[in-house]
């Protein structure tokens, strides 16, 4: 069973290439693309832990020193990675669902991009070297800039060409700062470098290790789009295709994390390295939401508020506690669900009603009632509010920041908790409750069952991680503690 | 009431107003200020002088230059000459307080 764990990439993979090739047979596209959605959270599931060596080279010892040295391609498979790749493979089963029953002809390329870009973001997950995460993660991108070009919104190709321009620093940047490491170690392999540096065969104040600290950093800012770059991702979500926004921004968080736990293993060391994680994500909680409370198109708000999301993430990675940390990584996991059930809930309405700007909608509860409401429930579960599982790991993170000694940190959560509830407010009254603009007119188009089902699911995990929040953190915290 | 004025004939002049927006802008404007002091004030764990310097100066920042939020928006658009600007200066920062920080502090 643990062959298994290479599947987890290959699979999407090969079913990209198929897509592509195939992309003139409407059926096989169909059959093909939904039955993969299926088994790729399928194979996360029933995949046994453990560890792949690609070309079968095991781990040598060092008799001398003692130590472990993998000179293969290593893919790890515990509960961590099981937990977020059977969820962002399930999300992209309700993303492909809703995009195959909306639409009678589908795009093989759009297709291509979708599987593409999970087999990447899988790989980073499971991948112990650094070097492998880079290519994965440049491929991702590839496929992030793809999925926008491809939607039909307007001035989309200007936002996936700036996002092209601005990776052409992020991204040598952060390959430059794996060099350096590669560099100081000899490895490329994450283990092995943790192991170089906490061992004291690398100086944590070697000029060397800073910089590779800083670019990588750097790197990590533009994977997440932390400010300086959370403009330009928060443009990302809002010319996307809200189902395929609801995916990219689980890419999104996944990369962040995957990175944000490799320089954990690795710069923990440095003395001020929490600081500066915390630093960035107090200053991606505070331009986030005071941002989407200033817009008035209803993607643009969701994709700063995603934004905002994420500094609440890399406040509980930066505490660099135990429990900071699985309070970080269980709020990962509620922001991939909550964001995705908001993109898909407000995809409908901008679909149906053909209008993003909240100023000229209005009266729409009569129209669509069910969407209204799951899209309430998904706005309070950002929010934090009980008892959904956004209160349970807010909670955690207000927790973990009191007890590390940052008061002003919890009370900067909550502030901008309730900011992220005052723009739901705001939102969900000018579109449902607000009187109808005279010169609205909706269109008696049908709602998309499919995305409806897709809400439903999300919001159903909202609810059982919230009033059950130990199924997650329990095996969470087991992990986290494999860390330290 | 006199932010709230600042703030109401910055928008009406640029914007056709709503009750909703004007919540708004008020909103996010003390959301900033709010937000500002207290990462001013995380920096008494490194020194409680230098804390206090900051929120001294943030509030007079703030005071002589209000309505910061209009002022903030247009810092934060899709220009990708600012864009560009901010990911060169966020790139300085960090290899200053890094590089430098960590082998001299």
């Amino acid at each position: 069973m643990i062959d298994f764990i290479p599947l987890m990439v290959i699979v999407p993979l090969a079913c990209a290439l198929l897509l592509n090739l195939f992309s003139n047979q409407n059926k096989l596209l169909k059959c093909l693309s939904f039955i993969v959605a299926i088994i790729i959270p399928a194979i996360a599931i029933l995949c046994s832990y453990g560890t792949h060596y690609f070309g079968g080279y095991a781990p040598m010892v060092d008799n001398v020193t003692n130590t472990l040295y993998h000179p293969a391609i290593t893919y790890t498979f515990t509960v961590f990675q099981q937990i977020f790749i059977a969820l962002v493979g399930l999300l992209a089963f309700l993303v492909v669902l809703v995009y195959l029953t909306n639409y009678k002809k589908v795009s093989g390329f759009y297709l291509f991009l979708i599987f593409l870009g999970l087999a990447a973001i899988t790989a980073i997950i499971l991948t112990d070297d650094i070097f492998n995460f880079y290519v994965f993660f440049e491929i991702l991108v590839l496929a992030q800039v793809g999925i926008v070009a491809a939607s039909s919104i307007e001035n989309n190709y200007e936002t996936a060409l700036k996002y092209m321009i601005l990776g052409s620093i992020g991204g040598p940047m952060l390959l430059l700062g794996i060099s350096f490491l590669l560099a100081l170690t000899g490895s490329v392999n994450i283990s092995d470098i943790a192991i170089a540096v906490h061992s004291g065969v690398v100086s944590p104040t070697s000029s060397i290790f800073l910089m590779a600290c800083a670019l990588i950093l750097f790197g990590w800012a533009y994977a997440s789009g932390l400010p300086p770059f959370h403009t330009i991702k928060s443009g990302m979500y809002s010319k996307a295709e809200p189902h395929a926004a609801a995916l990219i921004q689980s890419f999104t968080v996944i990369s962040m994390i995957a990175l944000a736990l490799i320089m954990i293993r690795i710069f923990m060391i440095i003395p001020y390295f929490e600081i500066i994680i915390v630093g960035f994500s107090a200053i991606a909680m505070i331009l986030g939401v005071s941002m989407a409370l200033t817009q008035d198109d209803f993607r643009r708000m969701i994709a700063f508020l995603a934004v905002g999301e994420l500094g609440f993430i890399g406040l509980g990675l930066g505490l660099g506690t135990h429990f900071a940390v699985t309070a970080g990584l269980f709020q990962a996991l509620n922001e991939i669900v909550s964001t995705a059930l908001l993109f898909i809930g407000f995809g409908i309405i901008a679909r149906t009603v053909g209008e993003t700007n909240i100023s000229k909608l209005g009266g729409l509860i009569e129209y669509y009632p069910k969407t209204a409401i799951l899209l309430l429930f998904g706005g309070l579960v950002m929010a934090g509010v009980p008892p959904f599982n956004g209160f349970q790991s807010k909670l955690m993170l207000v927790q973990a920041s009191l007890s590390c000694g940052f008061p002003e940190l919890s009370l900067l959560a909550i502030i901008i908790s309730i900011a992220t509830f005052l723009v739901f407010v705001r939102v969900f009254y000018m579109m449902f409750l607000k009187p109808k603009p005279k010169d609205l007119v909706v269109p008696k188009k049908p709602v998309s069952r499919s995305a409806i089902f897709a809400m439903i699911v999300l919001f159903a995990f909202c609810v059982v991680l919230g009033l059950f929040p130990g199924i997650v953190t329990s095996k969470i915290a087991l992990f986290v503690g494999g860390l330290f | 009431m006199k932010l709230y004025n600042m703030i109401f004939d910055l928008l009406k002049s640029k914007l056709p107003l709503s009750n909703d927006l004007m919540t708004a802008n008020i909103g996010a404007e003390l959301l900033l200020i709010i937000s500002l002091i207290l990462v001013c004030l995380l920096f008494r764990h490194i020194n409680v002088l230098l804390s206090a310097i900051l929120i001294i100066f943030v509030l007079v920042f703030t005071i002589t230059n209000m309505p910061l939020i209009p002022k903030f928006k247009s810092e934060q658009d899709d220009s990708l000459n600012k864009m560009m600007f901010y990911v060169l200066i966020a790139l300085g920062i960090i290899i200053t307080f890094l590089y430098w920080g960590g082998r001299f502090v």
